[in-house]
């Protein structure tokens, strides 16, 4: 049977490059987030008091740290895509990549233990609901993502790699936008 | 994907870690003042720009992608500051 018989190897057969979709996605993400910030934004434009003794109980040095960590695994997935990397290197790229991404989530779960216990205080208004709301949206797709990192050193297919780590690195994007906004602003 | 090689890669990662590591002793010794704010806000964008260009390879992509992907970092920093002046506004 030939090509035609199946839509999408012939699909496949005539462009393997085009990435139309995977900018699709990546801005359904960045819209998302959009959303959520600008409304993380106005209720604390709304609330000022409550979201700024709110924040006196977070933690900016850990979510510091977390910033590097991130970028770090950021480094690692930029590594794999390198067109001249060997299946090895690829591999131990991503494998990294997805370790640093882990290494993220321990550090933000630890820093949550500490925000739970306080975070049910009505003098903080919607900050706290807000913040685990933004923040864990944020690391539900580093969850994910690290996940499909370690998938995908299994089998890095060129096309499987340019795909997640482009990911990644809009989740990367993503918490270095949402560190000042959610910790400082 | 990007067009880097790994020596080029790493000086962006050490680039990207002295701006985190001196936003962190910025804010360590001055506190949350609206200026150190202000300068961690522009910092953001420049961690992004680099992020999508270095990493992402989008310095030799078309403009409309390269342009499209760096106007969100861009918007929503240019959101905060307005809210940072709002606040400013409405509490005095």
């Amino acid at each position: 049977m030939d090509a035609r018989s199946y839509p999408i190897a012939a699909a496949a057969e005539e462009d393997t490059t085009d990435t139309l979709l995977l900018w699709v996605l990546v801005w359904s993400e960045l819209a998302a987030f959009g959303i959520l910030l600008v409304g993380f934004l106005v209720v604390g434009l709304i609330q000022p008091d409550a979201f700024a003794v709110a924040r006196s109980h977070l933690d900016p040095l850990l979510a510091g740290i977390n910033t590097l960590v991130l970028l770090t695994s950021g480094w690692q997935a930029a590594l794999a895509t390198r067109p001249r990397a060997s299946l090895g290197q690829r591999r131990r790229a991503l494998v990294n990549a997805a370790l640093f991404g882990f290494a993220f989530v321990a550090i933000k779960l630890f820093e949550y233990s500490a925000e739970a216990g306080v975070a049910g205080d009505p003098a903080f208004g919607s900050f706290f609901e807000l913040y685990f709301l933004v923040t864990g949206f944020h690391l539900l797709h580093v969850v994910f993502g690290a996940l499909v990192l370690l998938i995908v050193a299994w089998r890095p297919a060129p096309g499987n790699v340019a795909l997640i780590t482009t990911l990644w690195h809009v989740i990367d994007l993503v918490w270095i936008v949402m560190f000042p906004l959610v910790y400082l602003v | 994907m990007t067009d880097r090689n790994p020596k080029q890669l790493f000086n962006t990662w050490l680039v990207l870690a002295a701006i985190v590591i001196s936003s962190m002793a910025l804010m360590a010794v001055a506190g949350p003042t609206v200026i150190v704010i202000a300068v961690l806000l522009g910092l953001a964008i420049v961690k992004s720009r680099v992020v999508a260009l270095d990493f992402m390879g989008l310095s030799h992509a078309p403009s409309a992608l390269r342009l499209g992907l760096l106007i969100w970092p861009a918007a929503l920093v240019l959101l905060a500051a307005a809210k940072l002046v709002l606040s400013a506004v409405l509490l005095t």
